[in-house]
């Protein structure tokens, strides 16, 4: 009897055992819900989504949503899986990041460039102009809608600690002189503190950058390929006349403008000025990993960001450190005075919506994006929640989100557009300024290879080798690290051209010249 | 238990005559089998079909057609690491270093399991063993920032330094400093692993025989000869089992590990670039899972094919480690 029961005891629990084995591999249960489109978001459902959907339904184009929000972290993961396996998906979030690149290589998403242009859906056609709509291609299709508000990537500045910068006579930073007599103020005075905070991966990041525009307007434009490169266009930018990588000896610039022969601006002085300033980072700057929280943790005196977070910054350093003021350095010159053409722009979103080839709900859910893009009102109930409550209007362009209000919707996900921009009131007078002017179209100067994507599949493997090689020293070089950053340059390239830099030079080169050759013909 | 031991009593005395077939082994003893369907199952379907998707590395893998809708290219997707320059520095580093921990994880875990065996009061014991598994519970995320408390410039380590020495420059910069890194990998891996990997020495201890202590105290041996001439030459087909087995994933770098300590420090990479951190730096940019499966496939075979020598030479030696 007790025999039996050990028996049966055992084998249930090998039964068990094997179901827990098999039910990994059950099917997903399908998104699928008769009408409504199916959109996948990044992010976690903003709190009071509920209300807003039911104020949709009460008001939108008679399209049902069925949004699933997904993680950032699973993201890449998800979109790879359920798209590749032709799930019933309508409306998904993509980024070059994300898989972006792969798929519209790939065809996985519905070209949408004869949809806009049909003039069934005026109000997003005129989102953006053509000139947008036409550089935001991928190999010759517009595979996904941007989302963008303005066509830079944030304003680069330094946030510092006022309060320091006037305790040492310093007062309001304006040009790399201050910053750096703010360094050694800090140096001298505060042992216990870093007077510049800088992450692993980015180092200086957008410290000393090089001149984008001045060099476009020279025919000149910096991209990365293998490494970072320079490619010389003849005069009316139509066709490539060198392409020259950075660090490179002098004689490899001769058909480059005189002032830019000697390599310097090319990236090579700037590399010297790390290796000088090296000195303001602490000495595991390599393996920071929270840079912006050592500065509102008050260990550092300044850190590199743009003028995205400045909210954030502030509301964070105040909570911290309620003594705190905080100081913005706004580094481009030409930004700072907020001159016009002071940026260099590629006219590309960072962040895009996409339609999967596998949707049979193409045109509801482009009616939905006009929808959208048809009105402020609109475009607001998504961005910012239901008015009145989640937030209020201040004047034409300001919103002001009253207490205890907690709707935050990821806005570059899907509505960031240039034509409805609210800023929150709580910007100071200055900070706001920038932020109107970066949304200026005026503020930018188009690369004369705005448009174009390098794809690198049939260089795979030439590829791999040299972003290995470059990878060794990047880190390392943008932190300052290396006492003889040229020389080390100079090794990188030489290994690199061993290892097939030469392929990528000649493909990138073919592929710009088709580039611009579409473009004029 | 009833079960086992007629089983074990059946089948010794049909062995003594005849072998059974497979099909008479399972008919006897069909409640053993049944009760391994889920772990052959779990095998079949977690390690045996997904073999089938090897020949991803043997085609230039495109997600919209498939696996097997994919172009051959042969051995292409192989060639970008064997014809980059640092492909031996790397593999070196990757076996160097797991040669390093296998050594020292194993005498470390050894040493703490003859230690646990040896205390005696129950309370005490119950305690460190818990103390000593706990860090195996904890993520090499959480590890990376420990160490940083511990060996950054301004970390435990240097203040020891600095307080005994009394002089600020002999403070040691860990994070730009690839020569020490070895050890101090080594030193985490020991800390992380050795407690949990005592477990199963601490169970082949318990194991032996008690009458084999008691004959050696009559004879007037030590306690430390007991250690040295009982407990450790009874350990021994235990440590070579456990052994060959590592071995299996000698070239695999541990990448959580790695990655999580040094990230994307550039200088550390001379002594802890491995081949999986060495694969995500050349292929974050463009990912190619062609090229990722070449590498993982060529760290398989030749893991594989160290395990095989190794469980040979166990074979000739002593018979009764050897895993088959």
């Amino acid at each position: 009897m007790k025999r039996n029961l050990f028996k049966i005891v055992a084998l249930a629990a090998a039964l068990v055992l094997a179901i827990g084995c098999l039910s990994g591999c059950g099917g997903g249960d399908s998104a699928s819900s008769g009408d409504a489109i199916n959109v996948i978001l990044m992010g976690s459902e903003p709190t009071g989504w509920s209300d807003v959907m039911a104020k949709y339904d009460e008001i939108g184009p008679g399209v049902k949503l069925n949004v699933e929000w997904v993680a950032q972290g699973d993201m890449k993961d998800k979109l790879n899986l359920r798209l590749t396996a032709g799930e019933d998906y309508d409306l998904v979030f993509d980024a070059p990041f994300l898989k972006m690149k792969d798929f519209a290589a790939d065809g996985i998403y519905t070209p949408l460039e004869d949809y806009i242009s049909s003039g069934d859906y005026p109000n997003l056609q005129k989102a953006y102009t053509d000139e947008v709509w036409k550089a935001n291609y991928y190999y010759g299709h517009l595979y996904g809608i941007p989302n963008m508000r303005t066509y830079g990537n944030g304003i680069d500045c330094v946030y510092y600690r006022q309060d320091l910068a006037d305790k040492y006579g310093i007062g309001q930073i304006d040009s790399y002189d201050q910053l750096q007599d703010f360094f050694e103020a800090i140096l001298a005075n505060e042992p216990a503190m870093i007077p510049l905070g800088v992450g692993s991966t980015r180092g200086f990041y957008s410290m000393f950058a090089q001149d984008g525009v001045g060099m476009a307007k020279d025919h000149i434009v910096r991209m990365s390929a293998g490494g970072f490169c320079h490619v010389l266009l003849n005069d009316t930018d139509t066709e490539v006349v060198d392409i020259v990588y950075e660090g490179s000896e002098p004689e490899a610039y001769a058909k480059f403008p005189e002032k830019y022969r000697d390599g310097q601006l090319f990236g090579q002085e700037r590399f010297q000025k790390l290796t000088e300033w090296r000195k303001y980072l602490e000495t595991d700057s390599l393996n920071q990993k929270d840079d912006q929280s050592i500065f509102k943790g008050g260990k550092a005196a300044a850190i590199i960001n743009n003028l995205d977070a400045y909210e954030q910054m502030q509301s964070d350093l105040k909570n911290s450190m309620p003594d705190a003021q905080l100081g913005t350095f706004v580094i481009p010159e030409a930004v700072r005075n907020k001159e016009p053409e002071a940026r260099l722009t590629n006219l590309q979103g960072n962040n895009f919506i996409c339609i999967p080839a596998t949707s049979k709900k193409v045109d509801k859910t482009l009616t939905f994006l006009d929808w959208l893009m048809s009105s402020q009102e609109n475009h607001d109930l998504f961005e910012l929640g239901i008015e009145g409550k989640d937030w209020t209007a201040v004047g034409d362009d300001q919103y002001s989100i009253p207490d205890g209000a907690q709707y935050t919707f990821p806005g570059y996900v899907l509505t960031w557009n240039p034509n409805f921009v609210r800023f929150s009131d709580e910007l100071p007078p200055d900070i706001l300024e920038y932020k109107k002017y970066d949304l200026e179209e005026s503020a930018y100067y188009p690369s004369p290879l705005a448009g174009f994507i390098f794809d690198t599949s049939n260089i795979q493997t030439e590829m791999t080798k040299v972003n290995a090689i470059v990878s060794e020293n990047a880190t390392a070089l943008e932190h300052g690290a290396l006492p003889d950053p040229i020389a080390v340059l100079r090794q990188t390239n030489a290994e690199a051209e061993q290892n097939g830099r030469e392929v990528i030079r000649e493909e990138l080169k073919n592929q710009i010249n088709e580039f611009l050759a579409d473009k004029n013909s | 238990m009833s079960v086992f031991k007629a089983v074990r009593k059946k089948d010794g005395g049909a062995a003594a005559v005849k072998k059974p077939t497979l099909v008479q082994d399972i008919r006897r003893n069909k409640w053993l089998y049944l009760m391994c369907v889920p772990a052959i199952l779990f095998f079949i379907i977690f390690s045996y079909i997904p073999m089938a998707g090897l020949y991803i590395a043997f085609v230039n893998y495109k997600p919209s057609t498939g696996i097997w809708g994919s172009a051959f290219v042969g051995l292409k997707n192989f060639e970008f690491f064997f014809t980059s320059k640092d492909w031996i520095t790397i593999t070196t580093n990757t076996l160097f270093l797991n040669v390093l921990f296998i050594a020292s994880s194993t005498i470390a875990s050894v040493a703490i399991a003859i230690m646990l065996s040896e205390i005696k009061n129950k309370w005490v014991k119950k305690i460190t063993q818990s103390v000593v598994i706990l860090p195996h519970f904890m993520s090499w995320t959480i590890v990376a920032l420990f160490s940083v408390a511990l060996i950054a410039s301004d970390g435990l380590f240097n203040r020891i330094i600095v307080g005994l020495t009394n002089d600020p420059n002999k403070a040691i910069a860990f994070y730009n400093t690839p020569g020490v890194w070895p050890v101090l990998l080594v030193f985490f891996k020991v800390w992380q692993g050795a407690g949990f990997g005592s477990i199963v020495y601490l169970a082949t201890i318990t194991g032996i025989d008690q009458e084999i202590y008691e004959a050696a105290a009559v004879e007037g041996a030590s306690r430390w000869q007991c250690i040295t001439r009982i407990t450790l030459p009874l350990l021994k087909n235990t440590i070579i089992m456990l052994t060959i087995m590592s071995v299996g994933k000698i070239f695999y770098g541990d990448f959580g590990m790695i990655y999580a300590l040094v990230g994307n420090n550039s200088l550390l990479y001379p002594t802890t670039d491995v081949i999986d951190t060495y694969l995500l730096r050349s292929l974050q940019e463009n990912t190619n899972m062609g090229m990722t499966a070449a590498i993982g496939l060529v760290q398989s075979l030749l893991g594989f094919i160290l395990v095989i020598v190794s469980n040979k030479i166990a074979n000739k030696f002593s018979p009764d480690a050897a895993l088959f």
